[in-house]
């Protein structure tokens, strides 16, 4: 089988309807999913991690809409579709969703429906995707559920998503997306509802699954210990663009775009001195809506030059594989 | 195991006895039923046949042979009450499952699909609830006719705005839900969304409305063949059994004649009304 990417998003530009301006949350984002890995997104809240991920499934709300770029994914086949020229809420984009790319979210606790039971849901959606009987579908699902260590499986198969706790949640939630074997799995912030001990064992079992059935994995956080324990490499979104993109150690070892060394500099690390203040960023995330005619990090970069605020840096890629969008480096 | 499935009915048996905790509630689903069943097995409660005319037995008055009386025209009362309220319920009932199914059908397509579907169907039932029910229900019977089913589709008709705005409002509110995007995420089709995930959360308030408006219901069919615009007089209900007994002289002579039908009325709507609230606390605690 051909080694090239299975996902490759290339110059992806999503914009909002808001009343009559369109504002832009996704701005000529591009990058490389390769097959079995898993790639983490980091950003702060709003600048457009998850709708990009909304963006490869075709979710985006109405207001939303794809207005340039393309997303491609190589399917089991060896089959090039794009998914971007799909139409909405066609046929051709439901057969992907859950059963080629499948989605996590953020909160385990309302992403169930409260009528149904955990297993119903669960089946429903191998149902909706292959030619099963109830029967074998319950197998499947039972099957999974104890994969994903979840006690007496066939008893808790026909609870409802309030007997469950929120890790329990999380794990049926998985279960859901997993049960199709899809190809891809978009996890939106999978951890960010639960407490610590649980995110660790969510993460442990992600990681898990993901080597036990080679899926390749797209990891959306803010969260940086977690990227650093999971990832294989690394996106760092700021302001609707991915301002540099590269290998975990890459990233982690020696960023090169001022704003990844300043999100790293402002991560916790056990053992710092008692007296010495964290590092924040100065400033604060500017309003989404707010139009840069040079760098969007430039009014916060402490090493910013007359340049950067006049105009928009380019792409360089350095190290050999590493792309950045800093004038210090163009 | 015994103990799993306790665990497991946990939820519903919370709600069972919050509801059985309510006397009213109770005592108002015991008498709904009585008079059901009473109806239902009227054959078994009495030996007369309630349309049948005994000129030689007119106006007799409460007795073991006939238990309250006879009319006008010889027919015994206890037999017309009883069969009455076959057609009295059935068409309270019909009439509210009538309305509250093109309500649902309705709401599901307003809330979900919203936009211009939405937007034409909000318009109908504005107009519809710009004109008091009842004078609608009397124009549509003056062009339709007296007559069973047509009282229950003019009920469904006109009756349908409350159960679209109840599911409606609950829609818009459950689209925005995590799991309605997480199923759209599976590749779950919007038909199946909309029927097998938002309708049954939306069902609890419907079930209440239903139970109080059957109530409406069966004192409109009341009234309206009171007025002799409802069921055509050959058939008992407990608005004709009060039909027939309304000139002065029943009034003032035989009030066993329209108090009996009268309190059959009163008991079901009350009754009907107390297990509904019930219901509502038990559904619905936000109200």
């Amino acid at each position: 089988m051909a080694e090239g990417p299975i996902l490759s998003v290339r110059n992806l530009r999503t914009e909002f309807q808001v009343g009559r301006r369109s504002l832009r949350a996704v701005q000529d984002v591009s990058f490389e999913l390769a097959r079995g890995r898993m790639l983490g997104i980091v950003g702060e809240s709003g600048c457009g991690k998850s709708v990009t991920a909304h963006s490869v499934m075709q979710l985006l709300p109405k207001a939303g809409r794809i207005s340039g770029g393309s997303i491609h994914y190589v399917d089991g086949s060896g089959r090039e579709r794009v998914l971007s020229a799909m139409e909405r809420n066609g046929r051709e984009i439901r057969s992907v969703r859950g059963r080629e790319i499948a989605m996590i979210f953020q909160d385990p606790m309302s992403s169930l429906d409260p009528v149904y039971g955990i297993g119903h849901q669960i089946a429903e959606n191998l149902l909706e995707h292959e030619r099963l009987d109830r029967g074998e579908a319950r197998a499947r699902v039972v099957a999974l559920l104890a994969e994903l260590g979840i006690p007496i499986p066939e008893k808790r198969y026909d609870d409802y998503p309030h007997q469950f706790s929120g890790g329990m949640k999380q794990r049926a939630m998985i279960a859901m997306a997993m049960i199709c074997n899809p190809r891809i799995l978009i996890a939106d912030e999978p951890t960010t509802a639960l407490d610590v001990t649980i995110q660790a064992q969510i993460l442990a079992l992600m990681k898990q699954l993901q080597e036990r059935h080679g899926t390749s994995v797209i990891l959306i956080t803010h969260n940086m210990g977690i990227v650093a324990e999971t990832c294989d490499e690394v996106g760092v979104m700021y302001m609707g663009r991915i301002v540099e993109l590269g290998s975990l150690e890459q990233i982690f070892n020696a960023p090169r775009h001022p704003y990844t060394a300043a999100l790293l500099r402002s991560v916790p690390v056990l053992g710092l001195g008692g007296r010495k203040e964290l590092e924040s960023i100065r400033g604060t995330t500017p309003d989404a809506s707010t139009v840069f005619e040079g760098c969007e990090f430039e009014p916060r970069c402490d090493r910013a030059c007359p340049r950067c605020a006049k105009e928009s840096a380019p792409e360089r890629i350095l190290d050999g594989s590493r792309r950045v969008r800093c004038w210090l480096y163009a | 195991m015994g103990k799993r499935t306790a665990v497991r009915s946990s939820l519903a048996r919370r709600n069972l006895e919050k509801f059985l905790s309510n006397r009213l509630a109770i005592l108002g689903l015991a008498a709904v039923l009585l008079l059901l069943f009473a109806s239902l097995g009227a054959p078994l409660l009495t030996r007369y046949d309630p349309s049948f005319v005994d000129a030689s037995a007119r106006f007799l008055p409460p007795s073991a042979e006939h238990l309250l009386g006879t009319d006008n025209v010889g027919r015994d009362v206890w037999a017309r009450i009883l069969y009455g309220g076959r057609i009295s319920i059935f068409v309270g009932l019909s009439g509210a499952l009538g309305a509250a199914l093109i309500g649902i059908i309705l709401g599901c397509v307003s809330g979900y699909f919203g936009g211009r579907a939405d937007a034409v169907i909000l318009y109908f039932s504005e107009i519809f609830m710009a004109f008091p029910q009842m004078i609608l229900i009397l124009i549509l019977v003056g062009f339709a006719g007296r007559g069973l089913s047509n009282l229950i589709l003019i009920f469904s008709i006109t009756g349908w705005t409350s159960a679209h705005r109840i599911v409606r409002s609950r829609i818009l509110s459950l689209r925005e839900e995590a799991f309605v995007e997480c199923c759209r995420a599976n590749g779950i089709g919007g038909l199946s969304i909309m029927f097998n995930h938002l309708l049954p959360n939306t069902l609890g308030p419907v079930i209440v409305h239903c139970t109080l408006s059957t109530a409406g219901y069966v004192l409109a069919e009341s009234g309206l063949s009171f007025l002799g615009l409802g069921v055509p007089p050959s058939i008992p209900t407990w608005g004709n059994i009060i039909n027939a007994a309304k000139s002065l002289l029943i009034i003032q002579n035989h009030p066993v004649l329209w108090i009996a039908p009268g309190m059959a009325i009163s008991l079901f709507v009350l009754s009907i009304n107390f297990f509904g609230d019930g219901l509502r606390d038990v559904f619905d605690p936000a109200q």
